[in-house]
């Protein structure tokens, strides 16, 4: 066991020497959790819009499951993932599970709730102020929908980020279906988790530290989105 | 009339006038706010729809463009129910300009695109309410009265047959409410008939060519202008006239 001084250290010396497995496990992590955020973003957005523009039996129900579900533990998601990629589940036959396919379904699966939720307050506020003006412009509900999407794309990046840090810090889900694979599925948290356990504190500080730095760039992504004259102004 | 009385009269029609509403009433939440409304507007001129705060002005004037449905009654278009031929004929500005958090262009360009009959371009509109210079400005950083010109000029991009104005100028300068004031009367002697809503009585007197006087949902009177400022028969359109609020 190192001590934290030593640990540190350590993990300076990593970072400042550009480490190649410790690159390969933070650009996996970015990888990993990037196109979960697309995937997630392409799903959510829509779907947000939808729920506030059409009125159709069950839409009270899909905005309570929608809103439940943003609070899935992701253990339990990764949970189902694996049983249903797993050799006697469903999907056994694609042998998806441990590859980096089956750690995006499940950040995926994570990410589309929280972004389809979010989307829905922020559209909906925004629905509220056009309805009038789309029903006198006879503007079609799928029209709506699009220039809603189009009006609120700079809150909706920031939601978009806002699932980002939710995937990239995420350790439950992928854990369980990617396996922590060294070079195949071993992404940041995973690597934390398991370098921790082993007593490897300076990589598993190292890509803390990295971790960190990715989490607070986005938070400030987010808020000079929020700040600045082009979010506001529009 | 019943259903069947009703069909008869429906034709099939380019001409929107006259609009005729037929023993319109209108509720909300078991509560009548318009009661048995029986008018015809014909397409002539600038019509005003005056009344009081809460009078059902607003009502009055959605039930028009078909915004909200009458509870009871219809409303035809020379003859026709409201369809999407006669709406797309038709353009509002809201009290409050609603405007889409684009440039001043996107706006106009948004309209242009949807409705796909004006022969205006961006700039034709943006010049005809003298906001050829934001055009590339953010909506939403225009003053309220430029922000109520570009409502304007977007509505009147769609060259509408019908223009409905629900109080534009409450919330402007004496300039910009002359400014509006001017184009409508302009627009309303060129093809376009303008439903006005106010109950400013000065501005009614300048712009109105008939009133429409309405009182809790009843409409009271609705007679041309010069016949309602000078002959004013009703007790109610002279209480009005002279300030006083009725409850």
């Amino acid at each position: 066991m190192q001590s934290f001084t030593e640990a540190f250290n350590l993990a300076s010396t990593l970072l400042l020497e550009g480490n190649k497995e410790l690159l390969e496990i933070v650009f996996l992590s970015l990888k990993i959790s990037t196109l979960s955020t697309v995937i997630g973003c392409m799903i959510g957005f829509p779907l947000g819009a939808i729920i506030v523009v059409y009125r159709f039996p069950g839409r009270r129900f899909t905005i309570l499951m929608i809103n439940t579900l943003m609070g899935l533990p992701p253990v339990v998601v990764g949970l189902g993932v694996y049983l249903l990629l797993s050799n006697a589940g469903p999907m056994g036959n694609f042998k998806l599970l441990y590859t980096q396919i089956a750690m995006i379904i499940a950040q995926t699966i994570l990410i589309t709730p929280i972004v389809a939720a979010l989307s829905r307050q922020v559209v909906e506020s925004l629905y509220e102020e056009y309805e009038e003006l789309f029903n006198s412009l006879l503007i079609t509900k799928a029209s709506a929908i699009f220039a809603l999407l189009w009006d609120a794309r700079y809150s909706l990046l920031t939601i978009g980020l806002a699932g980002f840090g939710r995937a990239i810090s995420e350790v439950g889900a992928v854990m369980i279906v990617g396996g922590n694979i060294a070079h195949v599925t071993r992404v940041m948290t995973t690597a934390i988790a398991s370098e921790t356990a082993k007593g490897d504190l300076a990589l598993a500080l190292a890509l803390g530290m990295i971790l960190i730095s990715i989490t607070f760039l986005v938070n400030g992504c987010a808020m000079w989105l929020r700040a600045s004259k082009y979010f506001s102004n529009e | 009339m019943n259903r069947n009385d009703e069909n008869k009269f429906l034709t099939d029609s380019d001409d929107i006038f006259p609009i005729s509403m037929v023993n319109v009433t209108l509720n909300i939440d078991n509560k009548q706010l318009i009661y048995n409304v029986n008018i015809n507007i014909n397409n002539d001129g600038l019509t005003v729809l005056m009344g009081s705060n809460g009078s059902g002005k607003t009502l009055m004037l959605k039930l028009l463009h078909g915004l909200i449905v009458p509870s009871t009654g219809y409303i035809l278009w020379n003859n026709q129910k409201l369809n999407y031929k006669i709406k797309l004929q038709q353009s509002m500005v809201f009290q409050t300009p609603v405007l889409l958090k684009r440039s001043v262009a996107d706006n106009i360009s948004f309209v242009l695109n949807r409705k796909m009959r004006s022969k205006y371009q961006i700039d034709d509109v943006l010049e005809r309410v003298h906001l050829l210079e934001f055009k590339n400005r953010a909506a939403r950083l225009l003053s309220a009265g430029e922000k109520q010109r570009l409502a304007l000029g977007r509505a009147l991009a769609t060259e509408p047959k019908l223009l409905f104005l629900d109080e534009p100028t409450s919330n402007l300068d004496p300039a910009t409410t002359k400014f509006v004031e001017d184009t409508v009367k302009k627009v309303s002697k060129n093809k376009t008939k303008v439903i006005f809503v106010t109950h400013d009585i000065h501005q009614a007197k300048r712009i109105a060519d008939d009133i429409i006087f309405i009182d809790k949902g009843i409409v009271i009177e609705h007679t041309n202008s010069s016949d309602f400022f000078n002959l004013r028969n009703s007790v109610k359109a002279k209480s009005y006239l002279a300030g006083k609020i009725f409850l």
